[in-house]
């Protein structure tokens, strides 16, 4: 029996999802979700292949996250992810994984400095965050507790709102400006995956589950920008992953092949 | 017996059922009971399609606990202020419709208000937290608080862990009620054997705060078999 996955098949910016008392629905259900996210991100292996070359700074982050889907993909899944992104490699040299520049004085380590010197108490420019959350996940950057505490933050405001804001009042409070610039979506979910990877906090992965229901509910406008679908095809190789390995570790795994 | 200082302020939900037939169990009859009624047409969180006011309007009949009816489900509404406040009682136990989150008036309105947090404090705070500890622990747990302005962190009373239950797949509204309820029963027995408020961990300010669980860990956490 297969079963529709409702929960990306509506537009999440203009309709939130609210999750309460959502219905229990078996075993068929997983299969669904791995329908859907399979369909997806087949239906933009295409346009990622093809992606034009992006400016330095989102350059380096699809560097940066290639290395760490390739990385995490190496371990073995059911689907054989490696392949795929060896393949986004061939068509996209400059995202190789053989390349990786030093962090001294390149885009990402102009961010270094930012978490130091800033505290809750200020205004938060959300892109500049969340380049600086990437930078700290991905291992380019030392233990901040300040970009622990702002990361709470963000994930609270995210699951209370259903939104994520290009800028917030100080303290995380109330986000202003366009709530649909999908760029800060698929960021913020790439790093909380690679997070969730290192931590096994469980708060993280449920956040990118909802962020990817986001995504994948407004794949017309994702479309139009080939980084963002890039990085939103890395955030479900990470998705698939970790759920995969959840659900051995569970013994559900076998029950569903 | 009855409890002189304690009142209950609740909703028609499955959960109040069950704290009422816990307490009716232990012969622990609340001073006064305070019913927000639901007479929109529509489901509330926590209600499910046959929770009616029934049982209660039976117990409260057989046992004679003073009551009334309140026209308003909002814990926040004027009609219950004003309600909370007439009455005597220092106490109140809270079973609210799901999702509701108590303002600073009425948290301050001077009265405590006595939550059952369906999770172990204070590690697991905020929504749907059973889901979360079934995956990491294998394992269920409820907490007695007093409620203030921070989402689970006010004092903790008791907090006790629970095995996993036969049927995961009813949890919301079975189980989780159920041992609630239990941990009900025993704050407030361990109150009248104490003459007062003990409190297992009075600075509650560690632990995270989890978020209402996406459906697929939902979904993993009832069919974990470890």
């Amino acid at each position: 029996m297969n079963i529709i996955y409702p929960y990306s098949t509506d537009n999440r910016l203009l309709n939130p999802c609210s999750y309460m008392y959502t219905p229990f629905e078996g075993l068929p259900f997983f299969k669904g979700h791995s329908l859907s996210r399979k369909s997806f991100m087949e239906s933009i292996e295409e346009l990622i292949i093809s992606m034009k070359e992006p400016d330095d700074l989102k350059k380096e982050i699809l560097k940066h996250s290639m290395k760490e889907s390739l990385g995490i993909a190496k371990i073995g899944t059911i689907e054989d992810y490696s392949q795929k992104l060896l393949l986004i490699t061939k068509h996209n040299p400059w995202i190789s994984s053989k390349h990786y520049p030093d962090t001294n004085n390149t885009e990402l380590s102009n961010y270094a400095d930012m978490i130091k010197i800033t505290n809750l108490k200020d205004r938060v420019e959300t892109e500049k965050f969340l380049v600086c959350l990437f930078c700290y996940v991905s291992g380019n950057f030392a233990h901040s507790d300040s970009m622990v505490a702002w990361t709470e933050s963000l994930i609270q405001r995210f699951e209370v709102t259903k939104k994520i804001y290009p800028e917030y009042k100080p303290g995380f409070k109330k986000g202003s400006g366009k709530n649909d610039v999908l760029f800060l979506y698929v960021l913020f979910a790439i790093s909380l995956s690679i997070y969730y990877g290192q931590t096994q906090n469980l708060r993280y992965l449920n956040a990118v589950l909802k962020i990817n229901d986001l995504i994948i509910s407004n794949a017309a406008q994702l479309i139009q920008d080939g980084v963002n679908a890039c990085l939103a095809y890395f955030v479900l190789i990470f998705e698939g992953i970790h759920i995969n390995r959840l659900l051995q570790s569970k013994g559900i795994q076998d029950e569903i092949t | 017996m009855k409890l002189p200082d304690i009142a209950m302020i609740v909703s028609a939900t499955k959960r109040t059922d069950e704290y009422v037939r816990a307490l009716v169990e232990n012969n622990l009859l609340p001073n006064f009971m305070l019913i927000m009624q639901n007479k929109s047409g529509h489901i509330l969180p926590g209600q499910s399609s046959e929770n009616t006011t029934k049982y209660l309007d039976e117990i409260i009949k057989k046992e004679n606990i003073p009551f009334k009816y309140i026209d308003s489900t909002d814990i926040n509404s004027d009609t219950v202020f004003e309600a909370i406040t007439m009455r005597p009682e220092s106490v109140f136990i809270y079973s609210g419709y799901g999702g509701s989150i108590l303002r600073n008036r009425i948290l301050n309105a001077g009265k405590k208000f006595l939550h059952i947090h369906g999770g172990f404090l204070p590690d697991y705070k905020g929504s749907t937290t059973n889901y979360y500890s079934l995956i990491n622990e294998n394992s269920c747990g409820a907490s007695s608080i007093f409620l203030d302005e921070q989402i689970d962190g006010g004092p903790i009373l008791l907090r006790k862990h629970f095995p996993p239950p036969e049927d995961r797949s009813r949890i919301d509204y079975n189980y989780d009620s159920m041992i609630r309820a239990k941990v009900l029963v025993e704050t407030l027995q361990m109150y009248i054997k104490n003459g007062r408020w003990k409190f297992e961990i009075a600075e509650n300010t560690e632990g995270e705060t989890y978020y209402i669980i996406h459906p697929l860990l939902k979904h993993i956490a009832i069919l974990s078999r470890s």
